[in-house]
């Protein structure tokens, strides 16, 4: 008996599609949540090409969801640990480790060589950008993220279905949607998200029906309720994508790179406190987030609570706002300007950064 | 002729229920109201919402903004996700 004999029985799969499964190419760009479990089933059921992207190395923090990797391989890329164990568990795909990051450098080279993408990145100016890459290359490609409890997929781009930007026109601010880092999670949520991601993979590679094209599936794994939300292809957001002109962006970017700060690093903030500064602090972060820090110990006002509380902050002392990561507090700072807070700053990674360049607690 | 307010249970999702502090609410919606009049009012009963990008799906699609969402059951808030 063969290694596929379970699914070539199967009248969606037959002989001719498990030959379409040998002959198709599949670019995974990152190798993390999502993409580990995505991975696993793609090489099971004999996917014949398939590239792995990701420039990060194995963190052990990584470990409870990202189910490729071990506590040997810490400090490894993972494009290349996760090649050496599919390639143990399957010897049939061809399998090429891309150990760099998607950038608008190197985007529409790679993607340009494989049929299908899967979107398992964590950050969103990268799912625009595979969004319009795919559509300049006439690729579909398989979204999925997740954030906390709730997982969102959809396939976009698929003949000539909706893209991502025709459900999210307006691009939000990289720090406005925080990454698992900042958030916390639990890995069966991106583990069950990448396999529906591989799911919808292996059905446009089989041409079955019922691809999630035009619809965005929602789950929500504490209430275990999905939502199935339909929406059309907009052709001004099409537009959009296919004027984009990413080659031009690379110089920018790095032009970019140093301006806009409104943070602070914790070594600066050790310095200015250091000098016996006078600092107002204020913790955005909700009342039962821990670590406490009794160095940085003022004002605990959650964000939400924040416009309607702001008169509580004494306006004449210089405001050093933080959270657990430094996302909630950069929102902080907007709104604190908005009304007119003038010496506002963000605590740059927030107390988990604070805590491990200052090495400090209670200090 | 006369109007009538109809409930709507409206479901906040990924980072806005974090903003708001609250995952879900049932409000009441005068007969005849558009998805643009929902945004406007959720942003002055919600201010966190002005800041950030979501669309709103009304049951199962997302109508344009001039659409009226009388008879609709539920409003979904959807945010994009970054995280994998």
């Amino acid at each position: 008996m063969g290694r596929y004999d379970r699914q070539i029985t199967l009248e969606q799969v037959g002989l001719g599609g498990q030959a379409r499964l040998q002959h198709a190419a599949v670019l995974v760009v990152g190798a993390g949540g999502l993409g580990c479990p995505a991975l696993q089933y793609l090489v099971a059921a004999g996917v014949g090409r398939i590239g792995i992207m990701d420039g990060d190395t194995v963190a052990i923090t990584n470990l409870h969801r990202q189910t490729l990797f071990n506590a040997g391989d810490v400090g490894r890329k993972k494009a290349v640990v996760a090649v050496e164990r599919l390639n143990a568990q399957n010897p049939d795909p061809e399998l090429l480790a891309l150990p760099f990051h998607l950038s608008t450098a190197n985007a529409l080279d790679t993607i340009s060589g494989y049929d299908l993408v899967l979107d398992c990145t964590d950050d969103i100016p990268t799912r625009y950008l595979v969004n319009d890459v795919c559509v300049q290359a006439g690729k579909p490609f398989i979204h999925g993220s997740i954030h906390r409890f709730e997982g969102q997929v959809s396939v976009f781009n698929h003949l000539n279905g909706p893209t991502y930007r025709c459900l999210f026109p307006d691009q939000p601010e990289r720090d406005q949607v925080p990454s698992c880092a900042a958030t916390g999670v639990l890995g069966v949520v991106p583990g069950t998200i990448g396999c529906m991601q591989a799911t919808e993979a292996l059905k446009v590679i089989l041409g079955m029906q019922g691809v999630l094209s035009g619809k965005l599936l929602i789950q929500d794994f504490i209430s275990q309720t999905l939502r199935a939300i339909s929406f059309q292809r907009d052709p001004a957001q099409v537009c959009v994508a296919m004027q984009r002109d990413i080659s031009a962006e690379q110089d920018e970017r790095r032009a970019c790179a140093t301006q806009e700060h409104d943070g602070i690093s914790g070594e600066e903030l050790q310095h200015a406190l250091d000098r016996n500064e006078r600092w107002q602090f204020l913790d955005v972060r909700e009342l039962h987030e821990e670590p406490q820090v009794d160095r940085l110990q003022g004002h605990r006002i959650p964000l939400h609570e924040l416009s309607t509380r702001i008169g509580e902050l004494d306006l004449a002392l210089p405001t050093l706002v933080y959270c657990q990561s430094g996302v909630r507090s950069k929102l902080a700072v907007k709104l604190l300007r908005e009304h007119g807070v003038a010496e506002v700053s963000s605590l740059e990674g927030g107390v988990l950064a604070w805590i491990t360049e200052v090495n400090e607690l209670n200090t | 002729m006369h109007t009538t307010d109809t409930t709507i249970t409206v479901r906040y999702f990924g980072l806005l229920a974090e903003h708001i502090g609250i995952g879900e609410e049932r409000l009441q919606f005068p007969t005849g109201t558009t998805v643009q009049q929902v945004r406007g009012s959720l942003c002055e009963r919600h201010p966190a919402l002005r800041n950030l990008k979501y669309r709103i799906a009304v049951d199962t699609s997302l109508p344009a903004d001039g659409a009226i969402i009388d008879g609709c059951a539920e409003l979904a808030l959807l945010p994009p996700f970054a995280g994998g």
